[in-house]
């Protein structure tokens, strides 16, 4: 046996990936009403430029691009690790329900005009729905259902979560906060502060420490379930890893930044056949790639010129959508 | 010796008894080969004995109560082939025969990097199994034979003293039945315990020590080929009247026509 070749074990790719979205970052720094040249952009980042440089770089643009890590982190590592887990190439976080339960928390929040009150409201709202869906989730783990009832119940929880959605918008008592609603459900990440980037942080952090820590397991998985526990694998502390830490990561994204869909379906997807279809060396990949992906997205809708900046949530689904069913129709076998 | 004493055992599912069996013992070594009818428990009997479905009763092998070991131990112990060979990812044959020295490697963080000890466990394992040529190839592109060989490479390489095996050869051409049932058998001689899950009654009567006919959750006969193989027995159980022979001391049996009558006056097995 020849030790494992360094282009099979995903270090490189992770390293490509990590190179190509601190580039794509300088850019997005540097884009905008004032464009700044590199120098201007680091100068400004590190505190060494002029004040209104340091003001555009750090308190307008930082926060930007913090939060397009951070929530495609979330994104990518748990769509990767939920496609492992259920060994199921169409799971994505929006699937289970938990990115739909983080949305209506956030709706009813705008519902009852809790947004006025504090600005910590919304994004706790969210996170405390998303966390609920996924107490419900765990609970049936617990319970020791089966990969196909936890799919089933969390397509019954993004139904429910969408329906009561929908009954908000349906009994919103003015058109003001019908489009506050809606707005939000894009997706966005522009006009937020280092505050939200502070708030989302450490759910994300913590969310993404739980989902990379299941790698050797999803690895085994591969086998199915009963060879994968013959060989020591813990199945109902894995689906708990992977439950909590999709509930954190992309609660906490949801939280501050609305629904942004595709991210987790379509980056490991792109990113498999580099780590040699192995499923737990798919999960830092997927998060930078994710990082990339969302970054992409928002640099892209800030060039575009439209009379209303577009929504990241719409961006990543006509970028996503697409390139998913022209993937699915060129590798038709490849789709493992 | 890597003797297996399981005592008592009993599956319940969805409230009722699914799974009732006498004590059985196999010793290292030996293989025993599980018979009978599509949904008599042997698969549940081999998933209870390799711990994976709740239980009553316990499992002694050498001498440790395998319900009491903690699972990394227990997973270096015992390697479980299940009937299911589907994949889900097209992973390379070297990477999947590797998850078969997970129970020996460090934890995740450090990406459970293969010792000499293993990279020369998963060599034998796939030398042994004939797969070596096929290493860096993708599971999808593999013959059906090939992927079985592949997954048998896998449990070797776990390298345990005692082989739970479903089903191994269902999806096999005759050659590759022979070709993998020598090599289960080539781990008794080398001292593992092996308990086997088999359809075909040829095989199960050449290669097995000792048989045990399941039928309805609980055993009906149990003991050497000849005991277990009797006419009565398949009719019962099976429902059907085999052709038997032999050749030198090694039988073989045909099942040849569903028996529709279970009166005494139905016809002995005939010899060919």
């Amino acid at each position: 046996m020849t030790a494992d070749h360094p282009a099979r074990s995903g270090a490189g790719l992770s390293v490509t990936l990590a190179i190509l979205l601190v580039l794509l970052s300088l850019v997005s720094l540097a884009i905008g009403y004032a464009p700044l040249s590199p120098g201007e952009v680091l100068a400004g980042l590190f505190g060494m430029g002029s004040e209104e440089q340091q003001l555009i770089v750090q308190q307008i643009r930082l926060p930007r691009v913090l939060l397009a890590w951070l929530i495609g982190m979330g994104l990518g590592a748990s769509g990767a690790a939920l496609q492992g887990l259920l060994r199921n190439p169409l799971a994505e976080p929006g699937l289970l329900g938990i990115s739909s339960s983080a949305g209506l928390g956030a709706v009813l929040a705008l519902y009852f005009g809790a947004n006025a009150l504090s600005l910590w409201l919304l994004p706790g709202a969210a996170m405390s729905a998303a966390l609920l869906a996924t107490l419900v989730l765990y609970a049936m783990t617990r319970a020791g259902t089966s990969n196909l009832t936890l799919i089933l119940a969390g397509v019954a929880l993004a139904s429910l979560a969408s329906a009561l959605t929908s009954l908000a918008l349906n009994l919103a008592p003015n058109p003001s906060d019908v489009q506050d609603i809606v707005l939000w459900l894009m997706g966005s990440i522009s006009d937020r502060s280092l505050d939200d980037v502070r708030l989302a942080l450490p759910f994300v952090l913590l969310g993404l420490m739980l989902l990379l820590a299941t790698g050797r397991s999803l690895d085994l998985l591969a086998l199915g379930e009963g060879e994968a526990a013959s060989l020591g694998v813990d199945l109902p502390r894995l689906r708990a890893l992977v439950i909590f830490g999709t509930a954190l990561a992309v609660g906490a994204g949801v939280a501050v930044s609305g629904a942004i869909g595709f991210v987790g379906l379509v980056v490991p997807h792109m990113l498999r056949r580099f780590v040699a279809y192995r499923p737990g060396r798919l999960l830092l990949p997927s998060a930078l790639g994710g990082a990339l992906l969302v970054l992409a997205a928002d640099v892209l809708l800030r060039t575009i010129d439209t009379r209303q900046e577009l929504m990241l949530g719409v961006v990543t689904a006509l970028i996503g959508a697409p390139f998913f069913l022209a993937l699915v129709l060129r590798a038709r076998r490849d789709m493992l | 010796m890597s003797r297996l004493d399981v005592q008592g055992v009993a599956v319940r599912l969805g409230g009722r008894t699914r799974l009732q069996t006498q004590d059985l013992t196999v010793d290292g070594g030996q293989m025993l080969g599980l018979i009978g009818p599509n949904g008599a428990g042997k698969s549940t009997l081999v998933k209870a004995i390799a711990q994976l479905v709740a239980h009553r009763g316990e499992c002694c092998l050498a001498g440790e109560v395998l319900e009491r070991l903690p699972a990394r131990e227990r997973a270096r112990k015992l390697a479980y082939l299940s009937q299911d060979d589907r994949l889900q990812w097209p992973i390379a044959v070297r990477d999947l025969v590797a998850l078969g020295r997970h129970p020996y490697q460090g934890s995740w963080w450090r990406g459970g990097a293969a010792s000499v000890e293993d990279q020369r466990a998963i060599e034998t394992a796939l030398r042994a199994t004939d797969v070596w040529d096929l290493r860096a190839r993708r599971a999808d592109t593999l013959s059906g034979g090939e992927r079985a060989r592949a997954r048998l490479a896998r449990v070797l390489a776990v390298e345990a003293r005692l082989l739970l095996v479903d089903e191994p050869v269902a999806a096999l051409d005759p050659r590759h039945q022979l070709s993998a049932m020598t090599l289960l058998r080539s781990q008794c001689t080398a001292g593992a315990a092996v308990i086997v899950v088999l359809h075909d009654l040829t095989l199960a009567s050449r290669f097995c020590d000792r048989l045990l006919l399941l039928d309805g959750g609980a055993a009906v006969a149990s003991g050497s080929v000849d005991e277990v193989l009797s006419d009565q027995h398949l009719r019962r159980v099976y429902g059907i009247r085999a052709l038997t022979g032999a050749h030198g001391a090694e039988r073989y049996i045909v099942p040849w026509a569903i028996d529709a009558r279970s009166d005494s006056n139905a016809p002995q097995g005939e010899s060919l």
